[in-house]
């Protein structure tokens, strides 16, 4: 029955769940500056790198910390006995031995689960759980507080407004967009002409000139107008669907 | 007879049982009861101040019974002698020569009801040092020791000052606890009046359940309490936060205050069946022990504060 061999065993385990405490704390840290960076448009390897320094300086704490203090605060019912015991390992009388006694047996099941606080740890974990998605969303989205001050800033001085007013810019707050939806506007009030359509093939290199020389046709093309359809073209005008035809039929 | 009392469990048994038996005659007054087991459990002696009528008598006479030591009672007055207590020697004739033989006065008992020793001269008060102390007497040429356990119990009154003579600080440091009785609640006075007018209750009733074996033996067994380097620590820097606090404190505490609070802690961990000493032993008994060792200056007196409130300062 050795207390000190017992109480170091103790101290250990109270050592592995402060680094498991610093763990998370650092991975916490680590993902917030990660996201803050990312705003900004910095690479989240330094954030990584701070949460790895405080997770060292967290650890050297925790190791110095863990004293037999610290171990009767997260174990109340070891108060007193426990320092009390080490403190007069070298005592020997019935009173000390039977106290040194309910100590190691009192310790004997402590393990490194009994430091951790359950409520502690599980926020810990949603907490990066949630960080780690906002991070990964930033990441993905490309999203920068330097685009999105530009995006602001290249209004034309016109403001945010929700007035939506003429010369107040948009309800959408971009009024590049509002720039775009004009110029699709106008595109729209273009009157469409047989002239604009047309298209002169001969003009695409991709596309193969026919040879209208050599290759002829080996019958007639009987073209007949339908009953149904009746069109009257003025005089005047004739000689153009007859070049149009003409053509067509080149 | 309860003898179970080689183990921490035991004391506690035997002290409850103890407590529960004096409850029969003595009503309330718990604490009082509790800090006067203490002192004897520590081997010292304690001074209790509080006013006539609350039983001071009656719950010593019965700790006395029921820890089956003998008892005595000696009532300070402005005449009364060292030699009343002591004893003086005698002149004896026997088969024709005579001789002096000296007589033990009413101090040569276990336990001593000292009651208002502010009333008795400072030549008696003095008298009472070296048996309180060294447990023995020393007459002329010839020491006599004290039987074992000894214990002095000195009661003073708060009020009516006139005509006494304060205890000087060397002698009520030598009193381990200071301890105050308070006037009992409404219902525990009603539980008085009710039980001694309706039968009669004595000690004569009680039958002894320890004896000054076992008692020497429990005292024993609190010096074997261990305690841990913080506690000890802590009573060291508590006296000594009574001699450098000088805003309040005109004189501190001596190191027998240490020693008798650690005492007094050990003391307090057997008797509540723990083989360790805890801070909150410390809080609770440093007022008893520490009320009557500290002298206040003027500007505690100024601003009304009693021992109490600098101790309670002094623990924060």
């Amino acid at each position: 029955m050795n207390i000190h061999s017992n109480i170091n065993r103790v101290r250990r385990s109270l050592v592995i769940s402060k680094f498991f405490d610093c763990f998370m704390d650092s991975f916490l840290i680590g993902l917030v500056i990660s996201g803050g960076l990312l705003l900004f448009g910095v690479t989240s390897v330094y954030a990584f790198l701070l949460g790895g320094v405080y997770l060292v300086w967290g650890f050297i704490k925790a190791s110095q910390q863990a004293n037999l203090r610290e171990i009767e605060r997260k174990l109340p019912n070891l108060e007193w006995q426990l320092r009390t015991a080490a403190d007069t390992s070298e005592q020997n009388n019935d009173i000390v031995d039977t106290l040194r006694r309910e100590v190691v047996e009192k310790i004997g099941f402590v393990s490194f689960y009994d430091f951790l606080s359950g409520r502690r740890t599980i926020i810990r974990l949603f907490g990066i759980i949630l960080l780690g998605f906002v991070v990964f969303a930033v990441h993905t989205s490309d999203f920068t507080f330097g685009t999105a001050l530009e995006t602001f800033t290249d209004s034309d001085g016109e403001g945010f407004s929700f007035g939506g007013g003429p010369g107040e810019g948009s309800v959408s707050g971009r009024t590049v967009y509002d720039e775009r939806a004009r110029e699709s506007d106008s595109d729209a009030d273009v009157e469409l002409t047989t002239e604009s359509n047309e298209i002169d093939l001969s003009q695409d290199g991709e596309l193969e000139t026919p040879d209208t020389q050599t290759i002829g046709f080996t019958g007639d093309v009987g073209v007949e107008q339908d009953a149904s359809y009746s069109e009257t073209i003025p005089p005047e005008e004739q000689h153009i669907v007859e070049q149009f035809y003409n053509n067509l039929n080149k | 007879m309860t003898t179970n009392i080689t183990t921490v469990a035991g004391v506690k048994t035997t002290i409850d049982n103890l407590l529960d038996h004096v409850g029969y005659i003595v009503v309330g007054q718990e604490e009082v009861l509790r800090q006067t087991i203490l002192s004897i459990l520590c081997g010292s002696n304690s001074l209790l101040e509080g006013y006539p009528g609350l039983a001071k008598t009656l719950m010593v006479n019965s700790l006395a019974r029921l820890m089956n030591l003998s008892f005595s009672r000696i009532q300070g007055t402005p005449d009364l002698m060292p030699s009343d207590i002591l004893g003086t020697h005698v002149l004896e004739e026997s088969n024709g020569s005579r001789k002096f033989v000296f007589q033990k006065g009413p101090l040569f008992a276990n336990i001593i009801l000292m009651d208002e020793i502010n009333r008795a001269t400072p030549k008696t008060q003095s008298a009472l040092l070296e048996a309180m102390q060294e447990k023995q007497v020393t007459l002329g040429t010839h020491v006599f020791k004290m039987d074992r356990p000894f214990f002095v119990l000195a009661t003073q009154n708060p009020v009516e000052q006139e005509g006494t003579y304060p205890l000087p600080e060397a002698q009520s440091d030598r009193f381990l606890f200071k301890i105050k009785t308070e006037y009992p609640k409404s219902h525990e006075e009603l539980e008085i009046v009710n039980r001694f007018t309706e039968e009669e209750r004595t000690t004569d009733s009680l039958k002894p359940i320890v004896d000054a074996k076992a008692i020497l033996q429990m005292q024993a067994m609190v010096r074997k309490i261990p305690v841990a380097n913080d506690i000890k620590n802590n009573v060291v820097d508590l006296i000594h936060r009574t001699r450098k606090n000088k805003e309040l404190i005109e004189y501190g505490a001596s190191p027998r205050a240490s020693i008798g609070l650690l005492m007094a802690c050990k003391a307090r961990a057997l008797m509540q069946g723990r083989n360790y000493v805890s801070k909150e032993d410390v809080h609770t008994l440093a007022y008893p022990v520490l009320r009557h060792r500290i002298v206040l200056n003027f500007e505690a007196e100024r601003n009304n504060f009693d021992a109490d409130d600098v101790i309670k300062y002094l623990l924060k």
